[in-house]
């Protein structure tokens, strides 16, 4: 029998970037907060320049729970599972990813919100990707921008406006979406070679931008700007500059005394009447089982986690897992697109140290941003010339075909080219489709008997379309900056294993039959549950998720705290 | 794993040119490692990833003997923070010899 803890007003479960935020907004309304989190405080003295540890080894981000609940990954019903990865991508702690993430915070842009239409309408519906299952989303860009504004400033986002209130400035991204104000902190600054990549792009008519980052270009509420070490990526930031949950939001909800954290503590199941609500959560603490009562409980455990809770919580009035009588749950699952292009220069370009949010961005070819007229795809892809690489990734260099792989030949090469090569950064549009969604797993289950979570994801034409088309700008680009030489990897797969950016399973509409979540973030079965994080996401956009998921998890708590009497019955 | 692998190939260095990998001549080792390369395809991927890391990795690992790894490939080593100037393009970086020690 579970222990019965006192009743709360909201159970946070996850205090990753979405929990995270969530607690504050919920935290300064005076509600009381049970913060729910599998993992605890990360330890300062394991953020350290160390290749091995951070990105051989994963050992910072590696951690049992999640590497326990691996989700499997099938092409189709009729394929069979492929080998499960050996690491999680995510990971379990006070903060959660936000951690040790790259930290790119840039905004979706209005289209993104309402692709099907604005598709519908400039290219008719003969455009939409065959056998996706698009959707408006139920929330405009414009509606969401006060959120983005709050979290810039609080969490504390660096960057370069490039269009407030319809202003464009060209030190910014002049294709993003009108904002109220500029940035609370200039942009990171650039190294030499995001510099040299700017300029190649200006030559050739683009507009590049400095990358907008949850990370201190200078002193910030306190905590310094970032020192550029390059061991930020899969490392945790040894002074603070990174702007991780664990060091803004979570630090400012408990001085109001109203959030209480209950780490090292994993929910398995979310409980309710046997009618229309949830009553709280049962979650396994050293070894023994309690029951929080709660009036609301918000969900923030990453995308596979917020599809495999629900599924897993069934009872008489959800015999197919909790909100989930309209089928929709771990439907409309999206994992992000994206294509590799490398090049070799014919000079040091000295990428050894920064950050890979210390980026040089060009936004001419994403979204819809261009003519798609006859070009067979909708979307299209961001880019980024990033800095920071570790020395054994140096190493492990490509050798273009100019080298043998070991001996004395490699050595030389290596030798001179370790510091000469780099790679690019590009994330597609991506949709969601008929063949792609989570659900549980026939066989494989977890230590404690439960299913993991299952990803199946077949093929579609549009993204490998659309992440050529971005290679062969990437290609023109590194050419134009003087590469000796680009390869293109091939693009014809998107990620065959869970993700870093991943989306739907619970998504928002206006429709409870092709949506779990209602505009504001709350099931439409059961209005006192809320859904955290981007499995709520209908599209992906051209850019990093976390900002995104970072607003609408403000706006969902401020949603709560606005309407409380309501929300409490 | 790893080690029984080795040993085989010093066993197999020992017979075909009389002598372990190590004593060999280079055109000797050259000739071992692209058979092994191409019978054990496997065992030749992990032995040179391996390699790699131990070559290029922290000290405090092991391997890159007084940082002989880094200084192959010019990489300048970790440094806590950066100045500006060390993120030029066409830079001499002055080499920090610093070496990461576990906490246990």
């Amino acid at each position: 029998m579970p222990i019965n803890l006192k009743p709360v007003d909201v159970a946070v479960v996850g205090l990753g970037a979405a929990g995270g935020v969530a607690v504050l907004p919920l935290a300064r309304a005076g509600l009381k907060i049970a913060g729910i989190e599998a993992g605890t405080w990360m330890d300062p003295r394991t953020f350290k320049p160390d290749e091995i540890y951070n990105n051989v080894r994963g050992l910072l981000t590696s951690v049992p729970k999640a590497n326990r609940e691996i989700p499997t990954f099938r092409e189709s019903p009729s394929s069979p599972t492929r080998p499960r990865a050996s690491v999680h991508p995510m990971m379990n702690a006070i903060g959660g990813t936000s951690i040790h993430y790259w930290g790119q915070s840039w905004r979706l842009k209005a289209w993104d919100f309402r692709t099907r239409s604005e598709v519908v309408k400039r290219y008719g519906a003969g455009a939409l990707p065959p056998g996706s299952t698009l959707e408006d989303w139920p929330v405009s860009y414009e509606e969401l921008e006060p959120w983005y504004d709050l979290v810039e400033h609080e969490v504390g986002v660096s960057g370069k406006a490039g269009n407030i209130q319809g202003q464009l400035d060209p030190r910014g991204n002049v294709f993003e979406s009108p904002r109220q104000r500029e940035y609370p902190m200039p942009p990171l600054r650039q190294s030499g070679y995001n510099e040299h990549m700017a300029h190649a792009a200006k030559q050739l008519g683009w507009k590049p931008f400095p990358g907008p980052a949850a990370i201190n270009s200078q002193e910030y509420k306190g905590r310094p700007g970032c020192a550029f070490h390059g061991y930020c990526s899969r490392g945790g930031c040894h002074i603070s500059a990174k702007n991780s949950t664990a060091v803004t939001t979570i630090p400012e909800a408990l001085k109001t005394r109203n959030l209480k954290i209950f780490d090292k503590a994993q929910v398995t199941r979310v409980a309710s009447d046997n009618h229309s609500r949830v009553t709280g959560v049962t979650y396994i603490r050293d070894g023994k089982e309690y029951f929080q009562p709660a009036k609301v409980v918000l969900i923030g455990s990453y995308t596979y986690e917020n599809t495999r809770l629900l599924l897993l919580s069934k009872s008489k009035a959800w015999p197919n897992g909790l909100s989930n009588n309209h089928g929709q749950v771990g439907k409309h699952y999206i994992g992000h697109w994206g294509g590799g292009v490398i090049a070799l220069f014919p000079q040091d370009i000295n990428v050894w140290y920064g950050t890979p949010s210390q980026a040089t961005l060009v936004d001419e070819w994403a979204d819809d941003s261009f003519d798609h007229s006859g070009l067979g795809f909708i979307g299209g892809g961001s880019m980024s010339a990033y800095t920071e690489k570790h020395p054994i990734e140096a190493a492990s260099m490509d050798t273009f075909g100019r080298a043998p792989a070991w001996g004395s030949g490699w050595k030389k090469f290596v030798r001179e080219n370790a510091g000469r090569w780099t790679q690019c950064y590009i994330q597609t549009n991506t949709f969601p489709y008929e063949n792609t969604w989570l659900d549980l797993d026939d066989e494989v289950r977890d230590p404690l008997g439960d299913p993991v979570c299952r990803i199946t994801s077949g093929p579609r034409v549009n993204e490998p379309r659309a992440t050529e088309f971005v290679q062969q700008k990437m290609e023109e680009w590194y050419l134009a900056a003087g590469a000796l030489q680009v390869i293109r990897r091939s693009a014809s797969s998107g990620p065959t294993a869970p993700t870093t950016h991943a989306y739907g399973g619970t998504r928002m509409g206006d429709n409870p039959e092709t949506s779990v979540v209602d505009r504001w973030g709350f099931s439409h079965e059961a209005p006192n549950l809320g859904m955290l994080g981007a499995s709520v996401m209908g599209t992906t956009g051209a850019r990093n998720p976390t900002l995104t998921v970072q607003a609408l998890a403000w706006r969902t708590a401020d949603r709560l705290t606005k309407n409380w009497k309501a929300f409490s019955l | 794993m790893v080690l029984a692998g080795l040993d085989a190939l010093d066993e197999s260095s020992r017979a075909t040119h009389g002598a372990p990998l190590a004593e060999l001549s280079p055109d000797q080792q050259d000739a071992v490692l692209t058979a092994l390369e191409k019978n054990s395809a496997t065992f030749f991927a992990l032995v040179r990833r391996l390699t790699l890391e131990g070559m290029f990795s922290d000290p405090s690992y092991g391997g890159n003997r007084n940082f002989a790894g880094w200084d192959l490939i010019r990489y300048p080593g970790p440094r806590l923070a950066v100045a500006p100037e060390d993120q030029r393009m066409g830079v001499e970086i002055k080499p920090v010899r610093y070496s990461v020690t576990h906490a246990h």
